[in-house]
């Protein structure tokens, strides 16, 4: 499906400052990160101490190769896809083992958390919406209110990001606090 | 820029659903979390007055001016409070005293109450955090007679002067507690349940 390059933009410039965000958190508290990782149980213990630096390092790379060129966009969406997709079947492995108490690792603009079924819903979404600018956009010419549509629907989606991430956060320690 | 104007009008409505959505999404969590904070009772020791007895007849002076009698009948409901200066609990729930004092005037009078000889350290007390407007007096017998053992304490009596329900308050909820207690009718948390017990 077609979409307006005005969405096509908001929706790679907040997933850019997403994984910007989440990588720059990693980088700050890598032991954090690393007791995170090793939380998921789902890799050797010998990959973590790379892994440590090369997953936000990766998410770095990627959010800038979500807005740098055209060309570079296609890729970059296509990757951060992938890092999404591979971070919801990790936790969904870990809930499904029940291991709910584990640290998310999230970090960036969604604070720390134990994960539950929102996260991997949370990240469907991002897929879904990234998804939608895979078929390329109208070609019309741009001009100075498309400007603040994107500057403001960048900002507005990361607000309802953060709302939506805490809602369910709040949910998750509702449910947990009355199971215990 | 009819194209611009239609692409961030759509974005805009899509904007604002999902601010309802989130809002609806709130509301429920309050609702939640209302649910979870239900009404907590104030400790109520087992000892002192019972709900029903009536307070002892006894006049005191105030420290703030003016007399108070306890144990007549005032036509209004009084609200006890026991601290004492040196107790930083007592400090911390004196703005929630002033706070229910001004929304429950129509109907409630408050009295705070300590003992202790140092008439000084109380007068110091009473100019430090303001509470000229209270009748602020010095019993240890009101105290005694209620059942006072720990601070801050509070006791609520109706107009006739007969206890509704005391207790210990450490909390503004233990406080509302009180006056939960005489919209219900029963004076702690066990004889509501018992009731409901009785009922079902």
């Amino acid at each position: 499906m077609m979409v307006d390059p005005v969405f096509d933009m908001v929706f790679r410039f907040a997933a850019s400052l997403l994984l910007a965000s989440a990588a720059w958190h990693k980088l700050q508290a890598p032991y954090d990160f690393r007791r995170a990782l090793a939380g998921y149980k789902i890799l050797p213990g010998s990959f973590e101490r790379p892994l440590v630096v090369v997953i936000p390092v990766l998410e770095g790379v990627i959010a800038l190769g979500l807005i740098v060129a055209p060309l570079t966009a296609v890729w970059g969406v296509y990757a951060a896809i992938c890092l999404w997709l591979l971070y919801a079947a990790a936790i969904f492995a870990n809930l499904l083992r029940g291991r709910t108490e584990i640290e998310c690792g999230c970090g960036g603009l969604s604070s720390d958390q134990h994960i539950h079924k929102g996260l991997v819903m949370r990240n469907l979404v991002l897929v879904a919406l990234l998804a939608l600018t895979l078929d390329g956009t109208f070609s019309r010419d741009l001009v100075w209110l498309d400007g603040f549509a994107i500057l403001f629907g960048t900002v507005m989606l990361l607000v309802l990001y953060i709302t939506a991430d805490t809602l369910m956060r709040n949910h998750a320690t509702f449910q947990h606090e009355a199971r215990s | 820029m009819i194209d611009a104007l239609i692409i961030s009008n759509i974005f805009a409505w899509l904007v604002i659903i999902a601010m309802g959505l989130a809002l609806y999404a709130l509301t429920r969590q309050i609702g939640l979390l209302h649910e979870r904070m239900g009404p907590v009772g104030a400790l109520t020791v087992a000892k002192g007055l019972k709900a029903g007895d009536k307070l002892p007849h006894l006049h005191l002076k105030s420290l703030t001016g003016g007399d108070i009698a306890t144990g007549h009948v005032a036509g209004r409901s009084t609200l006890f409070f026991f601290l004492s200066p040196d107790c930083p609990v007592c400090k911390s729930l004196l703005p929630v005293i002033t706070s229910v004092a001004a929304r429950e005037r129509d109907w409630l009078n408050i009295v705070l109450a300590s003992d202790g000889e140092d008439v000084a350290s109380h007068q110091r007390y009473i100019s430090e955090q303001g509470l000229k407007n209270f009748p602020y007096v010095l019993s240890s017998e009101l105290g005694l007679s209620i059942g006072v053992s720990k601070l801050p304490y509070a006791a609520l009596v109706d107009e006739k002067s007969q206890m509704i329900a005391h207790g210990l308050t450490n909390t503004r909820e233990h406080i509302e507690s009180l006056f939960e207690a005489k919209r219900h009718g029963h004076a702690s948390i066990q004889s509501f349940l018992a009731g409901e017990q009785r009922r079902a």
